[in-house]
């Protein structure tokens, strides 16, 4: 092991490839009918899918309520700059705009001021944000049947959604990964799931994620979110198959 | 519907050219904390030049860190376990024969920014060998017995059988680091080598029914995996081939925090018969503790980075001359 150690990073950014609208995707209360066999299971709280369970309270970091859906990578650059109570590269960023970029030099002055509107009403707009919904696909495992459980791989830990804005590079690690990847199954219900699934791929979750705390490092950083719920659908049908709600 | 990916690892590429072991320092006492004295100059013996670098050695090893906790799986290569402080590994690992002598990491180590800090990363442990004054006439009849030995293709074994070479790998801030992953390598004494069988039931003794087994005529390869929670992963785990099991001190190794314990043994065999031992690998890394007792490393760093820019900003805020314009 004597050994030169390299740290790859490997985000492949162009996968994630960008968030989608807000609304799309959205956590949302399953119907009866949409979800017409969904597993048992349980993370931390067990909870069936069709129950109808509320959500359950995210505690609030630092006294921050408000909540994201599905943010755009400035948002959530904006979002890290908040939380780490530094002053995001605004005045810096104006130029690489490419409505200012593209802009005549006679109409810079003002797309610089319009984007400048534009990123401090952002800023403003993320001030009071404590919890993030976000839609992800599920990277599902295979079922194990020595622990009865699928390991959720989006949310395992060493899984982060990336979001590059402003010049800055942010990461979304999830803190209780350990806990929130295990999706447990009973082994009578799994063949049922892994027959609706066909494709480990064709799984999606939409999580609530609760944020735990920030690490400020030069040129971005990391926002660590702890995951309160996630409920996982089959892409094709939009089928609920479960829901997994962690401890606060 | 964003798509992340499982990309935090750490990944441990070996150096070829740290194979070998021998290389062009010859083993001494580990350089990072070791006192500045004069170097021993004159020929002598490996007994002899292993009794200079040991000296001051206190055996048995003292151990202030913890057990493992019961019921917690076997993490220990001849004692040296991860959690271990790097003196104590060094202390453990030398105690385990008289001519093992520690050496500085040659290479760069973890890849991470450290600001300037210095990190002890590990050291390397391995015979001592017989130190010989030699002439330019002797080195340049060495490099050309090296030029024809690589030009024929010959083997050239870096240990002598009865010997064993250790790798340990640390992590932490100046002063804290702890072991996070180890590996040993042993040679069994020519006449007396075991067969192949009876080390793997040892191994599978010490470590219990292994994840994976492999047997072919010219190796047994085995390897135990636990996830971050502690749970044996077993064969027929859909997690069983996620992590990556190292055991040769001379081979690299990585970090994922989606594996926790994983342990790897080779056991290879003699040429002229394949029922008995040459020599075996085993090593140990808690790769999810590694990994974020790397991460926190490079973290602390950082902050302190951030901080000491930051304060220099602000006495520059004061104190900086203006420019002349």
């Amino acid at each position: 092991m004597r050994t030169a150690f390299v740290i790859s990073v490997l985000v492949l950014a162009a996968g994630c490839g960008g968030p989608p609208p807000a609304g799309e995707g959205a956590a949302q209360a399953p119907s009866a009918a949409e979800s017409p066999q969904p597993a048992a299971q349980s993370g931390q709280t067990t909870s069936a899918a069709n129950a109808g369970a509320a959500t359950p309270a995210a505690p609030a970091f630092r006294g921050r309520t408000g909540e994201l859906l599905n943010p755009d990578n400035t948002t959530m650059v904006l979002l890290y700059f908040d939380l780490a109570g530094l002053p995001p590269p605004i005045d810096q960023s104006l130029d690489d705009d490419m409505r200012v970029r593209m802009a005549r030099a006679t109409d810079k002055p003002a797309a610089r001021d319009l984007v400048r509107k534009e990123l401090e009403a952002g800023l403003a707009g993320v001030r009071n944000i404590g919890a993030i919904r976000m839609s992800l696909a599920a990277n599902l495992s295979e079922y194990d049947s020595t622990y009865n459980e699928f390991t959720v791989r989006a949310l395992s830990p060493s899984s982060m959604v990336e979001f590059k804005a402003l010049g800055q590079k942010v990461a979304v690690k999830f803190g209780n990964a350990r806990t929130a990847q295990v999706w447990r199954v009973p082994a009578a219900e799994a063949q049922a799931v892994v027959d609706r699934v066909g494709f480990a791929s064709d799984v999606s979750l939409d999580a609530l994620l609760a944020i735990r705390d920030v690490h400020a490092a030069p040129e971005g950083g990391n926002i660590t979110v702890n995951v309160i719920e996630y409920e996982l659908r089959e892409n094709r049908s939009g089928n609920l198959l479960g829901r997994v709600q962690l401890a606060p | 519907m964003l798509n992340p990916r499982n990309t935090l690892i750490l990944v441990a590429a070996a150096l070829l050219t740290a194979c070998g072991g021998g290389g062009p320092n010859p083993p001494g006492t580990v350089g990072n904390n070791a006192p500045n004295k004069e170097k021993p100059s004159g020929d002598a013996t490996a007994e002899q030049v292993a009794e200079e670098v040991r000296a001051g050695l206190d055996c048995p090893a003292d151990i202030d860190t913890p057990d493992r906790p019961p019921n917690s799986p076997v993490n220990d290569v001849v004692g040296v376990r991860p959690g271990l402080t790097y003196d104590e590994a060094q202390n453990v690992v030398l105690c385990t024969h008289d001519l093992l002598v520690a050496s500085p990491p040659s290479t760069s180590g973890f890849n991470i920014k450290t600001y300037g800090a210095t990190i002890r990363q590990g050291f390397s442990a391995r015979f001592a060998e017989p130190r010989v004054n030699k002439s330019s006439r002797d080195y340049m009849r060495e490099m050309n017995e090296d030029f024809m030995a690589r030009s024929g293709n010959a083997v050239r074994e870096d240990m002598k059988p009865g010997q064993s070479k250790w790798y340990v790998s640390t992590m932490g801030v100046p002063g804290e680091e702890r072991v996070i992953a180890v590996a040993r390598e042993e040679w069994f004494a020519e006449g007396r080598n075991p067969t192949m069988q009876s080390v793997a039931d040892a191994l599978v003794k010490k470590y219990g029914p292994p994840t994976r087994r492999q047997e072919n005529p010219t190796v047994i390869v085995l390897a135990w995996i636990y996830d971050p929670q502690g749970r044996f992963v077993p064969e027929t785990s859909p997690n069983a081939m996620r992590c990556t099991a190292m055991s040769s001190p001379d081979g690299g190794t990585s970090f994922s925090p989606d594996c926790g314990l994983v342990i790897g043994a080779q056991v290879r065999p003699v040429q002229d018969n394949p029922a008995l031992a040459k020599f075996m690998q085993v090593g140990v890394a808690d790769q999810s503790v590694g990994y974020e007792l790397i991460v926190q490393t490079e973290q602390s760093l950082e902050s302190g980075e951030m901080k000491r820019r930051a304060d220099e900003v602000k006495n520059a805020a004061q104190n900086a001359d203006a420019p002349k314009l």
